[in-house]
């Protein structure tokens, strides 16, 4: 919704969790927004991600995950995007060289850390540009909070 | 105290070594539900002090320690909530957030040396919504005007106007 203030021709579709959908749906439906968004539940592990879209967001939702989990996910991202569909992966990206703002240790260890294989990582730049370009995604610019990639 | 100086190159050490003690202010603000208990019209510093049962000049401190987190604003003598805290308070959800890192500043240590399991991963391993109290739809909820926020600033630093269809994979959740 706060996408489409500004880019009010888009017509979007939210893929989440069961229980997210049905918040969502809520909040859809206060605003008036159905005609423009609809959800679909399903998770991005099992399920075939819906295609049809020439643009996908993963927005905060690598940092959560293992590699090999975001490898998986990216995957399914792949398949269904069309070949030169974009996918802007937003996160608190570090610089290269790991510099940030000083909340972002503590972000580290209390909200991504875990256990060996149940916790997630805060890339930076460069690290996410590497992934994609491994997954498929050919890397097409940055912005603040933004990698922005073409499929490939 | 030594004041954070423009371009000197150790002011971030000196906002880490400070950092707890500006953390505690933010403590007690909530501890007090200082904006709570402020309402929604400008007060004096003397009403503030009443309100947040703290001699006056304490709530000038707490007051000004607001202010520089842009909490609140003061101007002509009357404080204000901010339109930062007028937004992204909904519905508690700023300062419920808050204390949660405030809560575990001090268990850094053992965090960092026995992690814990997140609780999401149970959407990865038991394919169902994860099984803890801070996901579940009042968290999706109270995430909205927040992500309403994000979501006009993504589309500020990328240009929409090529596309007509996106998929916000996640992005009921926490996206």
């Amino acid at each position: 919704m706060g996408i489409r203030t500004k880019a009010p021709h888009l017509r979007c579709v939210i893929y989440d969790i069961a229980a997210a959908c049905a918040v969502a749906d809520e909040l859809i439906a206060e605003a008036g927004q159905q005609e423009h968004i609809r959800t679909v539940t399903g998770n991005f592990f099992d399920e075939q991600i819906p295609s049809g879209a020439d643009v996908a967001l993963l927005a905060n939702v690598l940092h959560d995950w293992t590699i090999d989990d975001c490898r998986r996910i990216l995957a399914n991202v792949h398949h269904a995007l069309p070949v030169g569909g974009v996918l802007l992966v937003n996160e608190a990206y570090f610089e290269d060289d790991w510099s940030a703002g000083s909340m972002f240790p503590l972000h580290q260890a209390f909200v991504v850390n875990g256990e060996q294989d149940k916790c997630g990582w805060q890339p930076s730049f460069g690290e996410m540009e590497s992934l994609l370009a491994e997954e498929g995604f050919t890397p097409a610019g940055r912005a603040h909070n933004l990698v922005i990639s073409h499929r490939a | 105290m030594l004041q954070p100086q423009y371009e000197d190159p150790t002011e971030h050490l000196w906002s880490l070594a400070w950092g707890r003690n500006i953390s505690r202010f933010l403590g007690l603000a909530i501890e007090l539900d200082a904006l709570g208990k402020m309402g929604e019209e400008p007060i004096t510093v003397t009403e503030a002090s009443v309100r947040w049962g703290l001699p006056e000049t304490s709530a000038r401190v707490l007051a000004q320690s607001l202010c520089c987190m842009r909490i609140l604003v003061h101007k002509n003598g009357l404080l204000t909530k901010s339109e930062l805290a007028q937004n992204l308070a909904a519905g508690g959800f700023l300062l419920d957030e808050c204390r949660k890192p405030l809560a575990s500043i001090d268990v850094l240590k053992g965090e960092l040396q026995s992690p814990k399991p997140q609780a999401w991963y149970q959407i990865r391993d038991d394919g169902q919504a994860p099984d803890d109290s801070t996901l579940n739809p009042g968290f999706y909820r109270k995430l909205h005007p927040i992500r309403l926020t994000w979501g006009e600033q993504l589309a500020g630093r990328y240009d929409f106007s090529g596309h007509r269809e996106l998929i916000d994979i996640g992005g009921a959740s926490v996206g």
